[in-house]
């Protein structure tokens, strides 16, 4: 049973139409045998386990503070948690399975902004289902395909039995590209061990970055040097390839991550003015961020992690025999790999 | 429990308990006898005199029974809940006279008409979703379902009318309830949580997700804004006289001076004692004391205008989730989120 200051774990189910969201979830509730899991599932949802508490919500955003991206809720997800608190001995945790459409934004900041919401629940991760085989069409011309994949904490590239090991590949490094960040596994229909899916952490600053020692290698790299070493391997698909790069450049919403790993301490006060500036001009397109960070003078380690506007920070342990480097990672739209590297390298001390 | 001198000692005259968070509270007409329900689905009938339950309908209405409303008549008992449902119980027999679908998920609102409308008796209006049903008295619907383009939050009938005011996120709708035109729609920027008409049908307030108060005069069309709440304001409460209104978001209660112009501008009267966040307020039906709970189980009891605003005090173990005074405001009851319901008096 929980006790009331325990917050209830909620996972997030993104995915667009047919990538294999109800696949998971329905894969979810039939083996977590023990555990009571609420749903709440979009309007056009289908869970087909017989299961005691699913239900069905329709996505209606609360926008606050004039229409500010940043400041957008979900509404129905407030009312609905706010009945499932009141029998939060009933169950252990809850999914949430989104629209095939729906920006993950919104979901994930109401877990950050909604006092209510916030005591009794803590998002754990996002968790996206793409379609390996769909989702090629959709990168370019579905703004929602790249943001779910922006948001994701683990992406499951599902249906991976549809593709040539070429076409996987492929498209493993255009996601790689889009999100560093998020644990990836190839999956056919759907087929995981729950704890990859579950219990991840994804927002939990003790945990933020548990990660593969090169996870930032793909959002370091420039891209179009990733362009030219896909296209060596893939002479196959040169036409589609060619059309997906030309997308690349001109595309004004394109979903990318910027990596930054340097040694360095940084200076306290630039380092907050930098982040301060960042977040309110650019926290529109910033999606997530994360970042263990050696500040002059500290022996902590300062640990953040962010949504949009919404940053969390705070020192977690000593370094100890740890090398002092600074390790950071943005994903989002637009973002200016330039410009971030510029205003970190201005954050070092002197 | 012992209070301070200048305060008046409260007797706890009677209690049940039902076995969950409980969701709803609600006195019959003549005060005689009290309906409670909790999120397992339990609906109890208790003899207000007696203190014992008359009735107690075990699953209601499974996954937890949100609203509950008497007939007018006193002679049944309107139930609503998260199986979709909504029931017509005969509150003497304990037997179901009707039981019918709400088309949702969810069956959260129910309120019956103050006056009887025309040949059709009282009419109860039921939100479900993004519709409002209406059915007689004998539980037998009335016309069409009327549909509203948000999930609703709130229904209401404004007193004395045919008109009823439906709540969503982003407007609060006046329509006439037969035949389902719109008289009025207020439109909010902010988020609406829920809302509350003066009993005089001067003022609108609703509370906002952005914690504060929005007004309407809808004599003139003026709005103003009270921002500045610790909390979203989940409670509003009218003082009958439609001069105070009540309202919690944090641990403090502030009573608003409705009189004149509204409330723009003038500083409210701040009841500080409770702890924690204030859960539930009601002003007596036909007297001036101001009840409140709080989510740490504390009660209180206040008369606001007089200079001891702070008549007395209570507690009960765990968060108050409702507190209601019976028609006369010799009694208050208070529900809590383990089931407790609380019968009190001051002495």
């Amino acid at each position: 049973m929980n006790s009331p200051s325990t917050p209830i774990p909620v996972t997030v189910i993104t995915g667009f139409l047919g990538a294999g969201k109800t696949t998971l979830l329905n894969r979810i509730l039939t083996e977590n045998h023990g555990k009571r899991i609420a749903v709440i599932e979009n309007e056009f949802g289908e869970v087909g386990v017989d299961h005691q508490l699913v239900i069905q919500s329709d996505e209606e955003i609360f926008e606050l503070n004039n229409g500010c991206i940043c400041c957008r809720v979900r509404g129905d997800l407030i009312r609905i948690l706010g009945k499932l608190r009141q029998r939060r001995d009933k169950f252990d945790s809850v999914l949430i399975e989104t629209t095939g459409l729906a920006d993950p934004g919104p979901v994930a900041q109401t877990f950050f902004t909604d006092e209510e919401v916030k005591e009794s629940f803590d998002l754990d991760g996002i968790v996206t289902v793409v379609d390996a085989k769909h989702v090629g069409l959709h990168f370019d011309d579905m703004r929602e395909v790249r943001e779910q994949i922006g948001f994701a904490d683990v992406i499951l590239l599902n249906k991976t039995d549809l593709v040539t090991p070429a076409e996987l590949e492929k498209t493993e490094a255009r996601i790689r590209k889009m999100n560093p960040m998020a644990k990836l596994y190839r999956t056919e229909n759907a087929a995981i061990d729950l704890t990859k899916v579950l219990n991840v952490g994804g927002f939990d600053l003790k945990r933020a970055l548990e990660l593969e020692p090169d996870f930032l290698k793909a959002a370091e790299e420039e891209h179009d040097h990733d362009h030219e070493h896909d296209h060596e391997h893939e002479g196959e698909d040169h036409h589609e390839h060619e059309h997906e790069e030309e997308h690349d450049h001109h595309h004004d919403e394109d979903v990318t991550s910027v990596g930054i790993r340097a040694p360095g301490d940084l200076d306290e006060k630039k380092l907050s003015d930098w982040l301060g500036a960042l977040l309110r001009t650019k926290g529109q397109d910033i999606f997530r961020m994360k970042g263990v960070l050696a500040v002059k003078g500290r022996e902590m380690r300062f640990v953040f992690q962010g949504v949009h506007m919404l940053m969390d920070g705070r020192p977690d342990r000593p370094w100890g025999s740890e090398p002092r480097q600074n390790t950071l990672i943005f994903i989002g739209r637009n973002l200016d790999r330039a410009a971030l590297n510029e205003g970190f390298r201005s954050c070092l001390a002197d | 429990m012992i209070a301070p001198s200048n305060l008046r000692a409260i007797a706890f005259v009677w209690h049940g308990k039902l076995d969950d968070f409980n969701t709803s509270l609600a006195w019959s007409p003549e005060g005689d006898r009290l309906a409670a329900a909790s999120v397992s689905g339990q609906v109890a009938i208790y003899d207000a005199m007696a203190g014992r339950a008359i009735h107690l309908f075990e699953q209601a209405h499974a996954d937890g029974c949100d609203a509950l409303a008497w007939r007018p008549d006193g002679k049944a008992l309107a139930t609503a809940g998260r199986d979709g449902k909504w029931n017509l119980w005969d509150a003497t027999e304990g037997k179901i006279l009707a039981e019918h679908e709400a088309g949702a998920m969810w069956a959260e609102h129910l309120a019956w008409s103050s006056k009887p409308i025309g040949e059709r008796g009282h009419l109860l209006a039921l939100g479900a979703g993004n519709k409002v049903t209406l059915w007689n008295e004998k539980g037998d619907a009335v016309g069409e379902p009327m549909k509203v383009a948000k999930t609703i939050s709130e229904i209401a009938w404004i007193i004395g009318g045919t008109t009823l005011a439906i709540a969503t996120s982003t407007e609060v709708i006046v329509r006439d309830a037969l035949d389902n035109t719109d008289e009025r729609v207020f439109k909010s920027r902010d988020p609406i949580l829920n809302m509350a008409f003066s009993p005089s049908g001067k003022w609108l307030m609703t509370g906002n997700q952005d914690c504060s108060v929005h007004v309407w005069n809808t004599d003139n069309g003026g709005e103003m804004h009270m921002r500045g709440f610790a909390a979203k304001v989940r409670q509003l409460a009218w003082h009958r006289g439609s001069r105070w209104l009540a309202t919690g978001g944090g641990p403090s209660i502030a009573v608003w001076d409705c009189s004149g112009r509204g409330p723009e501008g003038r500083t409210p009267m701040l009841l500080e004692w409770h702890a924690d966040q204030i859960s539930a307020l009601h002003y007596q039906p036909e007297g001036d004391w101001l009840a409140s709970g709080a989510r740490d189980g504390s009660i209180a009891i206040w008369s606001p205008t007089q200079r001891q605003s702070q008549i007395s005090r209570a507690k009960i173990a765990s968060g108050v989730t409702r507190v209601a005074w019976s028609p006369d405001g010799k009694l208050l009851t208070a529900i809590g989120e383990c089931g407790e319901v609380q019968v009190l008096a001051v002495e």
